[in-house]
């Protein structure tokens, strides 16, 4: 087995990710640095085209989070949080957060973040975006409007479900908007960032659904976090994210046409063995060394939900300048934290076949009560729907101290030796 | 609502009317009345009511029919009045955190066998959700979600707009005379757990003690909690 | 004059006090140890309970507060309930005055409570559920050594050459006690081994809450000169910054300091002008 490399190895794509990612704290760090607030809000059901309408630059707490996880800093913000008094059972992003805010309110990049001048609590699913900006509203003392997304809990979106939230947009959220940017709203500048929007959404799509091809050409679990880091973060509705997908897209056509897999951080991929969905967010502490407990084995995600919790893109959805306020609200009802058990078992029972897979992963989340309450039935219900096995494998987002490499490893390790068996014994599936 | 009225009345094959509505809320008003009661009896006089029994009593309203619940209500309170129990010195405490998933009896049983009155919990919220009547003329439905939007009780999971968090702890603190509160909050459950830290801020800027600990629904361990309230309950009474 | 009394219900006995609370401070009236010996803790305290009334020639409503500690919450004539640990540290800075701490051996379990002046807890540490810590495990080698309880402590006095035990568990201990015993090991030393690692056991919990000064040892085994002993050489060699004292009366401390806590509390409530919950059984 190929051990980690020391150094990083990036394609095109992932350079550009990166530039954009920088850009966007360093945009962050500027407003903060001339006194000036944003609004805060969440990834899922997110209004970025609408904040651009008022020049608004948005604070994603998640991603403040997830990319302190990744550089290796939200362990002292998760136990400084505890030193607060919260609870080692609650959700590692909101102790990110509030330990963040307390130590100084600066961003992963080391840039400072911009205090929040609203809090935007757009809420899809999650009870959790409830009580982090409640918290947060209690630290800060910010404003907060929140958006309330009917949950999908009868799998599907009704014409009251979409005029209720097409009305609190109209009578509260923009109405908030233009108090705190001091700017009317103006309904053809949002058009003109939703027309953007469903451009790289096109893109996106492509690049996503390039996991159908054997070999894939991504890996479209892990690969797949930094092709959507930037449409998730604040670029959604931008030329640049147009520009980016649209690259990325040539990018990976290009490895189509080579027959060739992805880039991991320790080189190009080589054999591709089994091909797997995967369900549940990522550890993003130990990101690198999770990845290349597959990747070594010659497992490759070809479709994750995780990829869309900010958008069901691949399903149809697309941001629409002609029904701006409408599509805003579609897309917030869509989100994935917004289905219920059976669409999301509907969902990955289709990534299974649609993706041609071998099998499929359940990372489940210790402290996210979203996403994990209700997985082993999910196991269980996509098991028998598509008669391939599942695996179950635990650790947790931001706390370093939930993941267990090594039982980890060996869950995986067995889990793909089982696969392994199953196609000596019937032909790769 | 009028869509889940809809999709009920197609599960059970009975349609139903505003005057049933109204029947409906009448009857649960008048159990709601007595739960109450039984509750304002309880901070006035908690060694009558313990909160062993209490709970036991109100949460068996979630299996029975409303109006035999609400007459085995008024007979437990018509055998309190007969036959009153001794009084004792314990310390009142207000509980929170275990609004969804309920705690098991021995839990409360051991807070009681450590000194503490129970005074004021938020157990089976739902038999008390809404302060006060529902009114039963006009349009039922609309009743209903009048009452559900702007008197629900505060609970761990729904956004609150009307008060900080912790607020309504201190009014019930005050309102039950409790002379601390204890937080009592299952594992992994994030409302209540968030809630928590934003709480007992609020109960140390009104000078109210406190204490909190972790319980899960199926254990069977209390050593640790009866330990635990045991000394908090001591630090109450004898400071 | 004010008389309170306190009640402990322990592992394996009732202890009851009544105490007299004069101008010239409180002074124990009347007191009892009652064993279980597996009967009705509630009927063996309710007859202790009289059978202390009677003693101190009082009535039951001559008592302003009956204060139940240890298992106490079973009786229903008591006014209140403290906790075994405050109980305790109470009683143990009155039967040692000046006491910075508490070392509280009972049947089951040891616990070390850092006390302030007024003999309130400021930190404490409890062995584990293990048994080796505890008046049972005593109680249990005893019987194997064929060595009535009484004679324990003495006997271990007279040890020349104490054979340590080599685990702190109790089943394990046991068997240690057996091999000794096949070995020909004089009774006397196994007895002072058993004594010395209890000892060490103790002394970490007392380190463990940083006990500094006098440790008053109370609970049932406070009446063991041989652990006492063994504790003080354990302390010395160890260079530890404490040594033990054994009050006389120390199995009552839990129920002397219930009954000491019980008048606070009356005065407190008058205090506050809330009445005193009727007592009279």
């Amino acid at each position: 087995m190929s051990s980690i490399a020391t150094s990083v190895r990036k394609d095109r794509s992932q350079e550009q990710q990166k530039a954009l990612i920088a850009d966007y704290y360093r945009r962050l760090g500027a407003l903060a640095a001339a006194g000036q607030g944003a609004p805060w809000t969440f990834v899922p059901g997110n209004l970025t085209e609408l904040l651009l309408t008022f020049d608004l630059l948005p604070v994603l707490p998640e991603i403040n989070a997830l990319q302190s996880g990744m550089r290796k800093t939200s362990g002292e913000q998760v136990l400084h949080a505890e030193k607060l008094g919260h609870s080692e059972d609650v959700c590692a992003y909101v102790k990110a957060s509030i330990g963040a805010w307390h130590q100084g309110n600066v961003g992963p990049t080391g840039d400072p973040l911009p205090k929040p001048n609203l809090l935007l609590l757009s809420y899809t699913g999650c009870f959790t975006f409830l009580k982090w900006f409640e918290l947060l509203r209690g630290e800060t003392k910010a404003p907060t409007v929140m958006l309330h997304v009917p949950y999908q809990a009868q799998g599907g979106i009704t014409n009251e479900m979409r005029a209720y939230v097409v009305k609190q947009l109209r009578e509260t959220v923009i109405p908030a908007l233009e108090k705190v940017s001091g700017k009317k709203f103006d309904i053809d500048k949002l058009r003109e960032h939703l027309r953007l929007s469903a451009l790289a959404e096109d893109d996106l799509v492509r690049v996503l659904e390039a996991g159908k091809h054997k070999p894939s050409p991504i890996d479209g679990y892990f690969g797949a976090v930094y092709y959507v880091g930037p449409i998730f973060t604040a670029y959604r509705g931008t030329q640049a994210a147009v520009d980016y997908y649209r690259d990325t897209w040539v990018e990976i056509e290009e490895r189509i046409a080579r027959g060739e897999g992805p880039i991991t951080p320790d080189g190009p991929m080589g054999e591709q063995r089994f091909r797997l969905v995967v369900e549940g967010p990522p550890n993003w502490t130990h990101f690198r060394e999770f990845w290349h407990m597959f990747h070594s084995e010659g497992a490759v995600a070809v479709a994750s939900t995780y990829t869309k919790v900010g958008g069901l893109y691949d399903r149809g959805f697309r941001h629409d300048p002609d029904r701006p306020l409408e599509s805003l609200a579609e897309y917030c009802l869509n989100c994935y934290t917004n289905l219920n058990l059976s669409s999301r078992v509907d969902l990955i029972a289709d990534y299974v076949r649609d993706y041609h897979a071998d099998g499929f992963v359940v990372h489940s989340i210790k402290s996210c009560d979203s996403f994990s309450a209700g997985q082993l039935l999910i196991l269980r219900e996509v098991e028998k729907r598509t008669g391939k096995p599942g695996a179950f494998i635990e650790s947790d987002l931001v706390d370093p101290r939930y993941f267990s490499a090594a039982n980890i490893k060996n869950r995986v390790e067995s889990y793909l030796q089982m696969l392994g068996q199953k196609q000596a014994v019937g032909g790769h599936a | 609502m009028r869509s889940l009225l809809s999709d009920l009345g197609a599960l059970t094959g009975r349609r139903v009317t505003d005057d049933d509505l109204r029947t409906s809320l009448a009857k649960f008003n008048a159990n709601r009345r007595e739960v109450c009661a039984l509750y304002r009896l309880r901070a006035e006089q908690p060694w009558q009511v313990p909160s062993a029994e209490l709970y036991a009593l109100v949460r068996a309203g979630n299996v029975l029919d409303v109006d035999d619940h609400t007459a085995m209500l008024r007979a437990y309170r018509a055998t309190l009045d007969a036959s009153p129990r001794r009084p004792k010195d314990m310390a009142r405490v207000a509980v929170r955190g275990c609004f969804c998933e309920q705690p098991p009896l021995e839990l409360i049983k051991t807070l009681e066998r450590s000194g503490c009155f129970i005074v004021d919990d938020d157990w089976v919220l739902s038999a008390r959700w809404i302060d006060g009547d529902i009114a039963t003329d006009g349009d039922p439905l609309w009743n209903l979600v009048l009452a559900f939007l702007e008197r629900a009780m505060p609970c761990p999971s729904l956004y609150e707009l009307r008060k900080e968090r912790g607020e309504e702890l201190v009014d019930g603190v005050r309102a039950s005379k409790a002379e601390g509160v204890i937080f009592a909050a299952p594992s992994f459950c994030d409302p209540a757990l968030l809630d928590q830290p934003m709480a007992m801020a609020c109960a140390k800027a009104a000078s109210i003690p406190a204490t909190s600990f972790l319980y899960s629904e199926n254990t069977g361990q209390f050593q640790v909690i009866r330990e635990q309230a045991g000394t908090f309950a001591d630090s109450i009474r004898l400071s | 004059m004010m008389r309170t009394a306190g009640i402990d219900v322990g592992s394996s006995a009732v202890k009851i006090v009544v105490v007299e609370h004069a101008d010239t401070g409180p002074r124990v009236a009347a007191q009892r140890v009652e064993r279980l010996r597996h009967r009705n803790v509630v009927e063996v305290a309710r007859e202790a309970w009289n059978a202390v009334l009677a003693d101190a020639h009082l009535r039951a409503d001559d008592i302003a507060y009956v204060a139940t500690t240890g298992e106490g919450e079973l009786i229903d004539f008591r006014t209140g309930h403290f906790y075994g640990m405050t109980a305790h540290a109470k009683g143990a800075s009155f039967l040692v005055p000046g006491a910075n701490a508490a070392l509280d051996v009972g049947a089951l379990h040891a616990r070390a409570i850092v006390i302030d002046g007024d003999g309130k807890v400021q930190r404490y540490r409890m062995t584990s559920q293990c048994a080796s810590g505890s008046g049972q495990f005593v109680e249990n080698i005893s019987r194997y050594l064929g060595v009535a309880l009484e004679e324990v402590g003495p006997l271990s006095c007279e040890a020349d050459a104490p054979e340590k035990c080599s685990s702190i568990c109790a089943v394990l201990a046991e068997t240690d006690v057996i091999n000794m015993i096949s070995r020909g090991i004089k009774t006397a030393n196994i007895l002072k081994g058993i004594h010395l690692s209890m000892a060490g056991r103790f002394l970490k919990l007392l380190e463990a809450c940083d006990a500094r000064g006098t440790v008053a040892v109370c609970g049932g085994l406070a009446s063991d000169a041989g652990l006492v002993a063994a504790m003080n050489e354990e302390a010395k060699r160890t260079n530890a910054p404490f040594s033990f004292v054994a009050p006389s009366h120390a199995i009552h401390a839990g129920a002397i300091g219930a009954a000491l806590w019980a008048r606070f509390r009356v005065e407190k409530l008058a205090r506050l002008g809330v009445e005193t919950p009727v007592t009279t059984a």
